[in-house]
């Protein structure tokens, strides 16, 4: 987890691991709809649907989908 | 027991109630081809011909001749035999798309990975037809066997000689796909094996299917025939290869219905009256339903709020009477729950509802909202109203499904 950790830099960690679709993308937007736009979130999720929901739901919302970083971690930036 | 009903009904794509053509010819099936076709007794020989007359008025239909038709009894069937019958009569390539059927992709599973190219699609779910193109005549497996390929391949060797799956129109968004690049002559010998389950409206003009198509599976549930049977059809001349049942190696069509037995007198009439019937509304049906779906994803797009159209949704593109879309924050089984409480049947590809491992595998190639997923598909029974309902029912069960869960104003 050190490496993910190191590359997840000043994002703000949302863990939703052990949850499944939809309730890993209504996580980082309930945590998203509280910060700035320019913040970075770091989603944490184990379901499969969400290495394909969240890019989709950056798109819907203007976010910026930053990438997967291990198998679990994806990074946002806020529009 | 109570009827379902048709008004909030918006799965025409797998099944619906009969046409009133295939309804009579389904009783005419019952009452006077109740014997065994196979058998050479005078009841025999009259549901025969009942059999050979539904044969030829879907041949008719389609463009194909009557010992090009074979019936069987489901479409999975269908997609097995024909996949089987091809990949076994030659070792050239396949290459398929990613959005092709579940059947057909589980079966190249079995395939050598080496033999097997599987092609991108875009956001829509349109083929990368020049990935898939190149893939075809790169056709790396070579014996014996390509020397003899008594397909259209020339003798120059230049031209492919691998089998190309592609569907017509896909089965979950609609998307026309581009399979006029077949037409192409460097791709001439290329044997095409065509979905064409999303029905006539998915193709061009009339219901014969383009002249290119090689080997086809059809299900007469898209034109409001029945359920419980398929067609397969395989035109003269295609190497096709069966194995069917104990010692059985059917070359055609012909031998592959005595393989999988003859079909129920009453569903092949009841097929071949709904595809008539189909044929003398096709234009009017086409005009009515490309106007009704563009009803839809303008109701849709202006009433919901957090909604993603999915496919291609330009009048050419599409195929009338199917309309996909996902929505944000919601549970698809949730969603199908609650509408089934207000009389709407509808079916979603959310992993929650597919299955339980990983959401449909199309949405997943598209990369398209896999959550809160419906598919809406209905026919020329559905009028203006029953659409408006719909959607403000839809409306009303997601307000509530994204109040309980707090998502409201995300």
């Amino acid at each position: 987890m050190n490496a993910a950790a190191e590359e997840v830099g000043d994002a703000h960690i949302v863990d939703a691991r052990g949850s499944s679709c939809p309730r890993p993308i209504i996580e980082i937007a309930r945590v998203a709809s509280k910060m700035n736009s320019g913040a970075r979130l770091a989603l944490i999720s184990d379901d499969p649907a969400t290495a394909i929901d969240l890019p989709a739901w950056c798109k819907m919302k203007g976010h910026k989908f930053l990438g997967r970083t291990n198998e679990s971690f994806y990074l946002v930036e806020l529009n | 027991m109570t009827s379902p009903t048709h008004a909030g009904y918006f799965d025409a794509n797998s099944g619906g109630p009969l046409s009133e053509a295939a309804r009579d010819a389904l009783l005419k099936g019952i009452e006077h081809g109740w014997a065994n076709p196979g058998r050479l007794h005078q009841p025999g020989r009259i549901a025969n011909e009942l059999l050979q007359a539904a044969r030829s008025s879907i041949a008719n239909s389609l463009g194909f001749e009557a010992n090009e038709i074979c019936f069987v009894q489901s479409v999975p069937l269908a997609f097995r035999l024909g996949l089987g019958g091809l990949v076994n009569a030659s070792s050239h390539k396949v290459v398929a798309s990613k959005v092709e059927q579940s059947f057909i992709l589980e079966g190249l599973g079995t395939l050598d990975a080496e033999r097997v190219s599987l092609i991108d699609v875009d956001e829509v779910g349109r083929i990368d037809v020049v990935a898939f193109a190149k893939a075809l005549a790169c056709d790396g497996v070579t014996n014996g066997d390509a020397a003899t390929n008594d397909g259209a391949a020339t003798d120059d060797g230049a031209a492919t000689s691998g089998l190309a799956i592609v569907q017509i129109a896909n089965h979950e968004v609609g998307t026309k796909q581009p399979w006029e690049f077949l037409t192409d002559d460097s791709l001439a010998g290329a044997v095409w094996f065509a979905d064409a389950t999303l029905g006539p409206l998915s193709w061009v003009q009339s219901l014969k299917l383009p002249k290119r198509v090689d080997v086809a599976v059809l299900s007469p549930a898209s034109w409001s025939g029945p359920l419980g049977i398929a067609i397969l059809a395989i035109r003269n001349g295609v190497k096709f290869k069966a194995q069917v049942g104990l010692g059985a190696d059917p070359r055609d069509a012909r031998e592959i219905q005595v393989a999988v037995g003859e079909p129920n007198v009453g569903l092949a009439l009841a097929s071949a009256a709904a595809l008539e019937d189909c044929g003398r509304r096709l234009d009017q049906s086409r005009d009515q339903l490309t106007r009704q779906s563009e009803l839809l994803r303008d109701l849709l797009t202006k009433e919901i709020p957090d909604l993603v159209l999915l496919g291609d949704t330009a009048e050419t593109g599409s195929t009338p009477g199917l309309v996909a879309f996902s929505l944000l924050y919601v549970h698809g089984e949730a969603l199908i729950d609650e509408l089934s409480k207000r009389d709407i049947s509808i079916t979603s590809g959310s992993s929650c509802v597919a299955n339980a491992v990983g959401p449909s595998h199309v949405l997943v190639a598209m990369g398209a909202l896999t959550q809160g997923n419906i598919r809406v598909s209905f026919n020329a029974a559905t009028s203006d109203e029953d659409l408006k309902l719909f959607v403000q029912d839809l409306s009303n069960v997601l307000s509530e499904l994204r109040n309980r869960a707090g998502v409201t104003s995300l």
